[in-house]
């Protein structure tokens, strides 16, 4: 086998193991943009598409999950974009800035991996309103026509776990794809 | 406080409701850095619990093999070795029984292309001669006034929402949908019949269906679930013959250059007709299957198992005590290969096996093989069947 071969070789080898290692992960990070499974996937796939394009001039030494989720935020932003029609003021200037340098996220699933483990150990009632607001999308009021407990209760524990989750997590931890934005709000 | 909280549930709204985000509503929240930085703290409360709650279920190694249905240098030797890891893992129920004969040696190969793994693929051919590639990115195929006539979902071709409102109704409009070896798809009709296409298989029809029946043609194999509509009998037309329904569930056998036809029924009833002077329609019932020998004319009814006709449709080849010969052409035709044997009698070992089609052919020769009466070598496309 010939060196050019060898090479072809290795670097389809480097492709598909990045494609088995993160092909799940970015789908739910896609999804947790465009909250549409099926949309995500293709999210990914085009994402992992563009890598295989550009397979020879990517460097498969370096991590590739950074690059990736860059790939696939910016191809969820133009879905979203496309959702409705516009003008993208907005979705332009939030994928202003190449992110692939961010050392940061390296960390991605590492601290996605923490939040699950600390989301299991909240206190239940807390942990339960939580996750209908933030995995379902629920608005306070069908939470709390769900729980059969008031609004107020229902931002009470939203805020409670929220700092809770704060207090954990430094700002500079969860800010990772923004970078334009770096003061915190109120603190 | 309150204002915080309002925040809180206008991202989480926003993120549960993505077309929000294209509104000018959020571009304007958000322009607001303690909105962006709350917006993406929240995204990634919301990644976490996706991730927890495992809400997605998918096959990454089905994902990867679409994917390099999309690359075309990605498919051929990557995917082996690929598939060898990947059919590990994939359960394959297997049960063989032989009956074994005798041995002769004498040996054939060629080189050509290889298209060794099931896939999902079709190509589509529009009114207009315009082909468009199918199972590769979801698309939106419109007519060249720019309606559009179908979405490709990468697993389906669907006519349901077709925006044909307003259409001429006199001349009906036909596409065609081809699929190549070794891969299948489905298409559902704009009266929302589903028909999944096997390989090697066209089928024609119209876009709208207008008139007193439903009318489409077929070249191939494909299973057929057609919508009810007592008014507007369904028509599969084959080169040989024609089947008549209303609505219910058949797969019809008919490629064009095969010895013989299938209509095996599954539930319903239809009623089959070969073409020719002094043919009369035949009805089936269900578990019947209707079988035209085309070179003499003859018609046979018989009740077979369907599992065995119609397992493709869910992804299997099913056989059941079936003659070697029998196994590989049907495998030569989905994998595209061709298929010599060293000496006779090995056509004649009989098997009983479920495989999973989408698994690469060497995968599904191994298996085979394990049963210690037969070998295999495979060179390129050319598999050479002998006794062991």
């Amino acid at each position: 086998m010939d060196d050019e071969s060898l090479n072809n070789r290795n670097i389809r080898k480097a492709f598909e193991d990045c494609f088995r290692q993160y092909f799940k992960p970015l789908c739910v990070y896609a999804a947790s943009f465009v909250n549409d499974e099926e949309a995500a996937k293709d999210l990914v796939h085009d994402a992992f598409l563009s890598v295989w394009t550009h397979r020879h001039e990517v460097d498969f030494t370096r991590p590739m999950y950074p690059y990736l989720m860059n790939l696939t935020r910016n191809n969820a932003l133009n879905y979203i974009d496309h959702l409705r029609v516009r003008e993208r003021h907005e979705a332009a200037e939030m994928q202003r800035g190449e992110l692939y340098e961010d050392p940061r996220a390296d960390n991605h699933e590492e601290l996605i991996a923490d939040i699950i483990k600390r989301i299991d150990t909240l206190p239940g009632r807390c942990s339960e309103v939580m996750r209908l607001c933030f995995l379902d999308g629920k608005r306070y009021k069908e939470i709390a026509d769900l729980l059969d407990i008031s609004v107020n209760t229902v931002k009470t524990h939203i805020a409670a776990g929220l700092k809770i989750l704060r207090d954990e997590f430094p700002p500079s931890v969860l800010l990772l794809f923004f970078t334009g934005a770096r003061s915190r709000r109120r603190s | 406080m309150e204002h915080w909280n309002d925040d809180i549930e206008f991202a989480v709204y926003c993120l549960a409701h993505p077309e929000m985000m294209a509104g000018e509503e959020f571009r304007a929240w958000i322009k607001t850095p303690e909105h962006r930085a709350l917006f993406e703290e929240i995204r990634l409360y919301r990644e976490a619990y996706m991730r927890r709650a495992d809400a997605f279920r998918m096959d990454v190694e089905e994902e990867y093999r679409r994917f390099a249905g999309r690359t075309k240098r990605g498919r051929g030797r990557a995917l082996w070795r690929w598939c060898g890891a990947a059919a590990a893992s994939v359960a394959v129920l297997l049960a063989v029984w032989f009956f074994a004969d005798r041995v002769e040696v004498e040996e054939k190969t060629l080189a050509a292309a290889e298209t060794l793994v099931g896939r999902r693929t079709a190509e589509l051919i529009l009114a207009s001669g315009e082909r468009v590639e199918l199972g590769g990115n979801a698309l939106n195929i419109k007519t060249e006034d720019g309606r559009r006539i179908a979405a490709d979902s990468c697993k389906r071709l669907s006519y349901r929402e077709a925006d044909v409102e307003g259409v001429m109704e006199e001349e009906p409009v036909y596409n065609t949908v081809r699929v190549p070896g070794g891969a299948d798809y489905a298409v559902e009709l704009a009266d929302g019949t589903i028909v999944r296409l096997n390989c090697e298989t066209e089928l024609r029809y119209p876009v709208r269906f207008v008139g007193k029946e439903r009318r489409v043609y077929l070249d191939g194999e494909a299973f057929f679930e057609v919508a009810k509509n007592a008014e507007m009998p369904f028509i599969v037309e084959t080169t040989q013959m024609q089947v008549e329904v209303t609505g219910t569930q058949f797969d019809v056998k008919a490629y064009a250059e095969d010895e013989t036809m299938q209509a095996t029924l599954v539930e319903g009833g239809v009623e089959v007709c070969a073409y020719g002077a002094g043919s009369k329609p035949v009805a089936l019932i269900p578990s019947q299957q209707y079988v035209l020998d085309v070179q003499t004319r003859q018609a046979e009814v018989k009740k077979v198992d369907v599992q065995l006709y119609t397992g493709w449709v869910e992804g299997m080849f099913v056989f059941k005590n079936q003659r070697l010969e029998d196994v590989m052409t049907m495998l030569a035709r989905w994998y595209s290969v061709d298929v010599f044997y060293i000496g006779e009698s090995v056509k004649d070992i009989r098997l009983s096996a479920n495989l999973g089609r989408y698994e690469h052919i060497d995968k599904i020769l191994d298996i085979i093989q394990e049963t210690n009466k037969i070998g295999f070598s495979r060179k390129g496309n050319v598999v050479t069947v002998m006794k062991k």
